[in-house]
Formats: C-alpha cells, structure tokens, sequence
C-alpha cells in the first residue's frame, strides 16, 4: 500500500503548476526537436540547462524528460512525412512509414506512431513505478567495488551497442573518462592536466562539451552537407487509424511495449536498440514479411511504441541506480547534479519529489503528447519547412548565451567550440560521440569507486571478484569485452 | 587511412597522458595517489589504440570508403569555428547585442549567403530578441560591454 502513497505524492507534486507547465514545454520543446532534424534532446537539454538553474531541480528533470520521451513522438512525423529521422531512433519508422505516406496513408501512419507511443509509454511506465523502487532498495547494499563493477558493465555494454566500431567506441569513453579527471583531484587537492589554466581547476563541464559535441559538431557537419528537405505535399485527411489498422497493429504494440521496456533497463538500450529489435521482431514473426518496406503498418506500430517504452524504461538505471544506461539519461544525471543533487539509490529517500514527480509527470506528458501530436499535426509540418540555413544560427545563439551563462565566463565558449571541432571530427573519422559523455559522467563516479575499493582491500584488486554481486558484474562485463577482442584476434591470426 | 591517423594520434595522447600522470602521485594499489585513475586510463587508452592500428594493418580487405575530408568544403567549418573563437573574445570587450549582431551577420551572410534585408532583419531580430528574452526577461546575465548591453 505504501507504493500508492507514493505514487499520490508524485501526482502532487507533478500537478503543481510549475511542474505541469515545466511538463508541457518539455513534450513541445522534444516534440519540436524531434520534428526538425539536426537538433536533438542532447544538444537542446544542454542548451537548456543554464536557464533551469533556476526553477527546483524537480521541475528542471520533469522539463527534460519532458523532452526526451517528447522527441520519440515528435520523430516520428519527419521519418514518415520526409523520409528522414528527425531522431535516430525513428529510423525504421522511415522505412514503412514514408511508403505509407506515398501511398496516401500518412494520416493512419502518424496517428499509429502516436498513439502507438502513447500506450507504449504509459505502460512502461508502470513498469518504472514497480521496478525502480525496488532496485533502488537493494542498490544501497552495494559498495565501493560493486559500483565500480556496474560502471564498468555500463561502459562496456554502452560501448558494444554504439554505432560502428567497438573499439572506437571504447576509446571514446576512455576519452570522456580522461576529460573527467581534468581538475582538481577531489581527494588530494592536485590540479590535473589543467596546465596552469585557473578555469579548468573545477574540471570541464558536461554542458559545452555536450553542447559542443551534439549542437555545434552537428552544425559543422549540416553546413558542410547541405540539408534540404522534401516535405511530403499532399494533405493529411484522416489521422486516426481504421479499424483494420487496429487489428494490424495492436500485437505489434504490445510486443513493442514489452520489448521497449525490457531493453530500456539495460545500459546501452534505451529507445535506439529498442526500435531497431522491434522492426525486426515484427518481420521475422510476420505472417506477410513481403509486406514490410512496402507500408506495413506493424512497422510503424513496432518500432514507435518500442522507442517510447525504451525511452521511459530507460529511467529506472537512472532513478534507482544513479547509472546512465545512454547519453540521454548521462546529461538528466548531469542536470541531477548540477543541481546538487546526488544520483543514486539514496534519491528515492533523499529527494521523494524528484523520484516520484519525475515518474508520475510523465503520465501528464504522454497525455499531452498525444494531443500535442494528433490535431496539431498540421503545425510541425509547416516547421519541416523552415529553411536549415535560417535555423542553424538560432541554435548557435541558444549554445553561446547557454554555456556563457553557467558560469558567465568566454571560457566556456572557448570549450564549447573545442570540443564543437572534436565532434565535428569524430563523425569525420567515424567515432561514435557518446559514449565520450558517458565516460565524462561517469569518470568521477568510477575513480572514487576504485580508489575507495583498493583502499578498503589494502590494495588487493581481487576485491571486485571477492564479492559475489560485483564478482557477477565483472565476469559479464569480461566476458563481453572478450567477445569484442575474439574476432580481432582471429583477423590478427589469419593474417599472420 | 582514416583509422591510421586517428588510432596513431590517440596512442600518442595516451603517452602523453601516462607520461603526465607519472608526474602527478601515481601511489601504489593500497594507496592510489592523483595519477593513478589517469595512469591507468592512459594505458588502456593505448592498448585500445594500439589495437586499432593492428587491425586496421590487418585488415585484408581494402575498404574503398569515403576518406574522411574528400569532397572537403571545410572553408565554412573552419570560418564558423574561427567565429565562435572570435565571438568569445569579443563578447565581453564589445557587449553582447553587438557582437551577436555582427556574428548573425556573418552566419546569415558569410555561410549561406541570404538577402541581404533577411540578413540584416535577422541579425536585428536575434540580437535584439535575445537581449530582450534572456537579460530582461530571464534575468540571465549577459555581456555588457562598452555598450553596457
């Protein structure tokens, strides 16, 4: 009974006009990001942060999750009006979705993605209620080495499941860890790798690199590209699916729903692996496979609830843990703890207004959403058709005046357009860039957990493998690493 | 190539990071100093890099990929990144509407050449619009400059 308590008190505080308004500018804001391509929830929660400074961290969280699920409903719409993912993670939704589209079933297509992500959403969200509370109990039995164990299996698996190279991929955490440790050690008082630059003895801030990385990289690359879209002319008649499209696709939903969900918990998942896993669960049970690439509506229906109940399963790691599970959930922990909040097992009983308001307000997001995305479908399309070339340098001026004013030092710009370059040089080279963000979240958390560890065993490193939970952790987390290093070393020996 | 460059730069950062951390207190495993956590990311970083550099030598095939600057029109990129550099340098000296005003002149002109009534109407807009929206009305604070806004 007390979980219904709880959960009162999250409505309470979620229902607070703050909070509902913060919630309803988070859903616009994501679905707007969403809808244009080139401008994500990373970089915009980042632009954001320095003004959320000043609202209580509650509502700060509730706006920012507000615009991650928000951006999973507002992708949607260009992947299946445009033939583009306004996200990465409505990518398979292009797929049948545009075909849909071309064959006059846009209205059907959009409003399966919405209401698909709607019931996706809300269902895992129970999810999330049940689950969170208690992992978050049984996290306060871990130690030093099982936090330890938990980051590194966080890190590795992040790093399997990003994009193109695994060891890419792994050298961009390390990197990110590497940045991390920039500045004063916490526990000698030595300033590192700062080279005598006073700025850097706090260390270098998670908003300019994300926004440099995500918002100017992105930029650099567009401008270099040339983006110009083809936005789908005809109108859009009927939106609401028919009765056949119900029959179609309700399987596919809930299917999506649990599998979303499932693979949102586990770090690397989220809302990306999620929809990818859904297209190709739906085509391979199909009883029509012939059907998917040519408008299948399961294919819509899938993969954009899978994205919604990802995205909102992906918050349990984070509210019970204090562990990102992707780059998403690592700028919420950023935000955590730019307000001084520590993520973590305690934030359930330390902080009930973020753990619960953060849960129950988005209940109230998904609402809004819905009709957010159903009647005013007509409106985003119309900013599909806002020119890139107008677009880009409001996005820059929201970076500028966003990292200027955490701390009201050029400083930041400086480090904002450093790391821009690096961004913009990684797609280049084709490194994967967050994981770089979840080693920098991480860094500091991982260097205590193995100081303090080693310390506490006498320096024994046997004492990640001593203990039965982050003995676990450590085994799959080699064990994944060693599935990453087989085939190099096969390539390596056939070679010889 | 792409992977030659890329993997050789990262080992020689890794040195560079281990050779830094030797000189910070590395400690010992019961009692690790400041430079033991960068130490131990500095080799992993090389072995990861190292790693790399084997299997792209390795590797039998030859990709026939998209180098990473063929085709470059890296003029813009590199203009926008000496923009932001300067709008830093400036912002403080010069005051905030200015310098935004100068700078959306040069994106709106000097990257994609607009009408010049839409660059100069956007610069005014996004300087002005800005000032008003962050400054008076969030209250964040921005540059004032010899203008004193």
């Amino acid at each position: 009974m007390e979980i219904f308590g709880q959960i009162l008190f999250g409505f309470q505080v979620a229902l607070r006009p703050d909070n509902l308004l913060c919630c309803f500018i988070g859903v616009l804001l994501g679905t707007l990001v969403g809808v244009l391509p080139g401008l994500g929830p990373v970089a915009t929660m980042s632009i954001l942060m320095p003004i959320t400074l000043k609202v209580p961290a509650e509502s700060a969280i509730i706006m920012f999750a507000g615009i991650y699920y928000g951006a999973q409903y507002g992708g949607s719409t260009t992947s299946i009006l445009v033939n583009v993912p306004g996200e990465a993670t409505t990518v398979m939704t292009c797929i049948d979705g545009y075909q849909m589209a071309l064959q006059g079933r846009a209205g059907p297509a959009l409003g399966i993605a919405a209401i698909g992500s709607f019931i996706g959403g809300t269902i895992s969200l129970i999810g999330v209620m049940f689950l969170a509370a208690p992992l978050a109990q049984f996290a306060l039995r871990f130690g030093p080495p099982e936090y330890f164990a938990l980051i590194f299996l966080a890190l590795t698996i992040v790093s399997g499941l990003a994009v193109g190279s695994t060891i890419k991929a792994l050298l961009m955490a390390a990197l990110g860890m590497l940045i991390g440790v920039i500045g004063m050690d916490m526990n000698t008082g030595i300033p590192r790798f700062t080279f005598g630059i006073r700025a850097l003895f706090d260390g270098v801030g998670l908003v300019p690199v994300i926004m440099g990385l995500f918002g100017i990289g992105e930029i650099l690359i567009n401008i270099e590209e040339k983006i110009e879209l083809d936005v789908f002319k005809a109108k859009i008649e009927r939106i609401l699916p028919s009765i056949q499209d119900w029959l179609e696709s309700r399987w596919a939903i809930l299917r999506g729903t649990l599998l979303g969900f499932f693979l949102g918990i586990i770090p690397g998942g989220g809302a990306l692996i999620s929809t990818f896993a859904s297209y190709a669960l739906e085509k391979r049970i199909s009883r029509h496979p012939e059907k998917f690439g040519h408008g299948a509506i399961e294919g819509v229906a899938g993969p954009e609830t899978a994205n919604n109940a990802g995205a909102q399963g992906s918050f349990i790691p984070m509210l019970a843990l204090g562990i990102p599970s992707n780059v998403v959930i690592a700028v919420l922990i950023g935000a955590l703890m730019i307000h001084g909040v520590q993520p973590g097992p305690l934030l359930m009983a330390d902080h009930p207004e973020i753990f619960w308001g953060v849960i129950t307000s988005m209940y109230l997001g998904n609402v809004m959403l819905l009709v957010l995305n159903l009647p005013l479908i007509g409106l985003w399309v119309q900013l599909l058709r806002v020119p890139y070339m107008l677009l880009f340098p409001a996005i820059i001026l929201f970076c500028l005046v966003g990292v200027y004013s955490i701390s009201n030092s050029v400083i930041e710009i400086f480090i904002m357009a450093f790391f821009g370059m690096i961004g913009y040089l990684s797609k280049k080279f084709r490194y994967e860039p967050a994981p770089l963000v979840m080693g920098l979240v991480l860094s500091s958390m991982m260097e205590n957990a193995f100081r303090q560890s080693l310390t506490l065993s006498d320096g024994k490193m046997s004492v990640f493998f001593t203990r039965p939970l982050s003995a676990v952790m450590m085994i799959v987390s080699l064990a994944v690493l060693a599935s990453y290093a087989i085939p190099l070393v096969k390539k390596v020996k056939r070679s010889l | 190539m792409r992977d030659i460059i890329s993997s050789t730069f990262i080992l020689l950062l890794s040195i560079l990071t281990c050779i830094g951390a030797t000189r910070l207190q590395i400690g010992s495993f019961s009692a690790p100093g400041s430079g033991f956590f960068p130490f131990a990311l500095g080799v992993v970083m090389g072995c990861l890099s190292f790693g790399l550099l084997l299997k792209t030598g390795f590797e039998r095939e030859i990709v026939r990929g998209k180098e990473p600057f063929c085709g470059f029109r890296g003029i813009k990129v590199l203009f926008l990144l000496f923009s932001l550099v300067l709008y830093g340098f400036f912002v403080e000296r010069i005051g905030y509407t200015l310098t935004t005003f100068l700078l959306f002149i040069f994106l709106l002109r000097g990257i994609n050449p607009q009408k010049w009534y839409v660059v100069i109407g956007g610069a005014l807009f996004a300087s002005l619009g800005s000032y008003a929206m962050f400054q008076l009305a969030l209250k964040v604070q921005l540059p004032r400059g010899f203008l004193g806004m």
